[in-house]
């Protein structure tokens, strides 16, 4: 029986996914965009901790030395992101590294990704915050900042603030709608153009095509909705153009566990892997220093204890982003919530480190937190070691094991403490707050994989020239996470949306080099 | 995946000390415990284990004995079965049969009780609670139900090997210190609470052999307490989940749903960055 055929196949549908199988749709290429996970609406989320709950669509896989969270669902990670919508600091694109030679493709400069910024931005859209709209959490940091001689202001975000009850629940699906996703732009866009989304459908590899016109076969397994590890059917697509964005753990895996049947694979598949130098710590608030030294409060005799009230970012100093500093010195500094879930993780002074009475006493301030988010600039330490069999990684009950090994360099430990003592700076002035660290895993927790499958020119440390096509390997484009080259210092989502609306300007019009013929579209998806 | 068992001594078991094989025969006080490597293991012989441990019998007879509730050969034939079972998978076994015979469901109950309480400490229920150790007032992860959360993941069928393991730590511990365990409730119900919290801070260290093991079990501990990781976030808080309370997590609007029309301060708290434009940075 001959396989089936499409003009494009795209693999997964978060931002580096719809964002192209948008243009190429509207282009009147076919597309089909097979996506591992299920597929869930606003109706279809609940506000709820349960386990089994939101962990129908997002993963938390274990590796070595790190913790890595994504999305698994129609939509991927912006599904569950938080929603903080920044353009990366220009030095970013002036990285050097550890190698001591441009990380990033000479053709992207934060000035030519600007274009590109805004059309994501207008697609979204974005909003940009008032002080009005930022909630108290936001409004402590800011305040904290300030006494301490920062500078801090609100972080823009995708969020229809007319549609926003400031829940504090994006990290399980917005049930208001109010938070935007792809659910809500590129996705019904795209599929208004004719494309195909497919939920429950995890690719496996990549191997020549068969038929004539083709160039490329894409074998997936159909997974069980009840039980992730179960696979239930099977299939074979066969594509002119494969568009791989199966997010920063997917990608590299299913790269590599093509390798042999597509004649070799580029060394940097799978390496550099960042997690965007993602540091977290926790400031624990005395309530009558908020009232006293920072001079809020909120209702009468209560300063703060607002942590589980508002949207989950909304806060920033770029203070420690001097373009001229020295690399891995600079990071970004953010207020964010993080559901009690992770109070696991985090640590107090003494033995022992994360449990115990003294941890139950900090746990029972836990209105007074902040959770403080550091983006710093990491090495590109993390290397992915040989695929599974099947899937991006080993699920195993509740857990879930991938190949990735992140042995933190010196220097991205140099930026973490620089970044804590900044934090520890502004934070315990005057006694207004106790920082405490995650002390109870040495793992790095990342929100924000990045670069397994990279972008560069030079071909020994990058997979991807400066189009996003996989080098040796026409025809097969990279356009999610995995594809970024660098940490951020910001949060990366908007970052993967701008270059991806970059290689689908790139992909239309070179569409015809690998037998589609497209037309040019300029207009943003309508929502 | 394969099992090998490391005999290591005492003072290795969570301290992060060697695991390279330790020969049988080497003079310890107390003797070789069994342990395990996750990695790279090959499942013993059941009539291996037990001619291992008949070799122990042998070298440690007459030699002082402890007050222990088990027995030495008890307690390597435990562990031992521990590390042989843990390794297939704890989501993916039954209890071995023989070892389930062993143990009664109070006592499993009993020593993962004294686990989370030394985690998340609570008081006690009744007069008399021997596993919950009564160090501070209020709930705590017994009370949150740290049992029902483990229960609710599918752990109710691995619970007895890790009590056993567990008390299988706590008499090496106790011999360790020479600390006298009362033999009428399990051996880590035994320890009073500084000892338990002290073998808990070995057991769980992050180079510690028993990490991988116990601290999936920890973090389910502080799912339940944290939030009510069993139950719908707005049912518990409607039941008075004793964890979500004393951290404050805040109820939902009377449809079960969250809203927070009061959220801001409305004032402005800071100055922007002077290069920075439209919120970004330069």
């Amino acid at each position: 029986m001959a396989n089936e055929t499409t003009d494009v196949l795209i693999v997964g549908t978060g931002f580096g996914g719809s964002i192209p199988g948008y243009y190429l749709a509207a282009g009147g290429a076919s597309v089909i965009m097979l996506e591992r996970g299920p597929r869930f609406s606003s109706a279809d989320f609940m506000q709820s901790l349960q386990v089994g709950t939101f962990s129908r669509f997002v993963d938390s896989i274990a590796g070595t030395g790190i913790d890595v969270t994504a999305g698994n669902c129609v939509g991927g990670s912006s599904v569950v992101y938080y929603a903080a919508s920044l353009r990366a600091p220009s030095f970013i694109f002036e990285r050097r590294g550890t190698l001591g030679r441009r990380l990033w493709p000479a053709s992207i400069t934060r000035d030519s990704l600007d274009k590109w910024y805004r059309r994501a931005e207008e697609a979204l859209p974005v909003s940009e915050l008032s002080w009005n709209d930022v909630p108290y959490a936001g409004g402590v940091f800011a305040a904290a900042c300030t006494r301490a001689g920062h500078t801090c202001q609100p972080v823009p975000v995708a969020v229809d603030l007319t549609l926003c009850t400031n829940c504090n629940w994006m990290h399980t699906g917005c049930i208001f709608d109010a938070k935007r996703s792809m659910l809500l732009n590129y996705i019904p866009a795209a599929e208004a153009s004719g494309a195909q989304i497919r939920p429950l459908c995890e690719v496996q590899s990549i191997q020549p095509a068969q038929t004539a016109g083709y160039r490329y076969a894409v074998s997936y397994q159909q997974v069980d909705p009840n039980n992730y590890s179960n696979y239930v059917g099977s299939g074979v697509i066969e594509a002119k153009i494969v568009i791989i964005a199966a997010g920063t753990m997917g990608t590299p895996v299913i790269l590599q566990r093509s390798a042999q049947r597509l004649g070799g694979m580029p060394s940097a598949v799978g390496r550099y892997f960042s997690a965007n130098g993602d540091r977290v710590t926790v400031a624990a608030f005395d309530d009558d220093k908020v009232q006293s030294l920072l001079g809020l409060q909120r209702a009468p005799g209560v300063g703060y204890e607002a942590f589980p009230i508002g949207k989950p970012i909304a806060a920033m100093t770029f203070d420690y982003l001097n373009p001229s500093a020295p690399e891995f010195s600079r990071f970004g500094l953010q207020q964010i919530y993080f559901p009690p879930i992770v109070n696991l993780i985090i640590g107090v002074d003494g033995t022992p480190s994360w449990f115990g009475v003294a941890k139950r006493d900090l746990t029972s301030q836990w209105r007074s937190w902040m959770t403080i988010l550091a983006m710093t600039e990491d090495a590109n330490e993390g290397v992915f070691g040989a695929p599974p069999e099947f899937g991006n990684f080993k699920r195993i009950g509740p857990a879930s094991v991938g190949q990735l090994t992140y042995n933190t360099a010196p220097e991205t430990t140099y930026g973490f403490d620089l970044s804590d003592a900044a934090s520890r700076s502004i934070m315990t002035l005057d006694g207004l707050a106790t920082l405490n660290l995650v002390t109870s895993t040495n793992r790095v927790q990342c929100a924000h994989p990045l670069a397994s499958c990279r972008m560069g020119d030079d071909p020994e440390t990058s997979a991807l020239d400066d189009s996003h096509e996989l080098r040796g390997h026409p025809g097969i484009f990279v356009t999610d996470g995995s594809s970024v080259p660098t940490s951020l210092c910001v949060n990366p989502s908007l970052t993967i949306a701008a270059l991806a609306e970059r290689a689908s300007s790139i992909l239309l019009k070179r569409a015809h080099e690998y037998g589609v013929e497209v037309k040019e579209v300029k207009s943003l998806p309508q929502s | 995946m394969r099992v090998v068992l490391v005999p290591i001594s005492p003072v290795d078991l969570g301290v992060g000390g060697s695991i390279e094989p330790v020969p049988i025969s080497t003079e310890e006080p107390f003797g070789s415990a069994f342990f395990y490597r996750v990695a790279e293991m090959r499942v013993m012989k059941r009539s291996e284990i037990d001619r291992i441990i008949e070799r122990e019998d042998e070298r440690l007879a007459g030699s002082t004995a402890i007050a222990v509730r088990i027995t030495r050969r008890s307690l390597l034939k435990r562990v031992a079965l521990l590390a042989a079972a843990w390794t297939i998978g704890p989501w993916q076994i039954g209890v071995p049969s023989a070892l389930g015979q062993e143990l009664n469901t109070l006592d499993v109950t009993a020593t993962i009780e004294a686990f989370a309480d030394t985690l998340i400490p609570g008081q006690k229920r009744f007069p008399g609670d021997r596993a919950i150790a009564g160090v501070v007032s209020g709930a705590g992860a017994v009370q949150a139900g740290a049992i029902e959360m483990l229960n609710f993941v599918g752990f109710e069928e691995v619970l007895p090997l890790l009590a056993v393991g567990l008390d299988a730590l706590a008499v090496l511990y106790a011999a360790g210190h020479s600390i006298a365990l009362d033999p009428t409730v399990p051996p880590f119900v035994a320890l009073d609470f500084n000892s338990r919290t002290a073998l808990l801070v070995e057991v769980l260290d992050e180079s510690a052999l028993t990490r991988s093991t116990f601290y999936g079990i920890a973090a389910l501990c502080f799912v339940a307490y944290n939030t009510a990781g069993y139950l719908p976030t707005a049912v518990a808080i409607s039941e008075g989940h004793p964890g979500l309370a004393a951290i404050g997590f805040p109820a939902p609007n009377s449809d079960g749903i969250w809203r927070f029309p009061e959220f801001s301060y409305e004032r402005i708290l800071a100055r922007p960055h002077p290069h920075s434009k439209s919120g970004n940075p330069a």
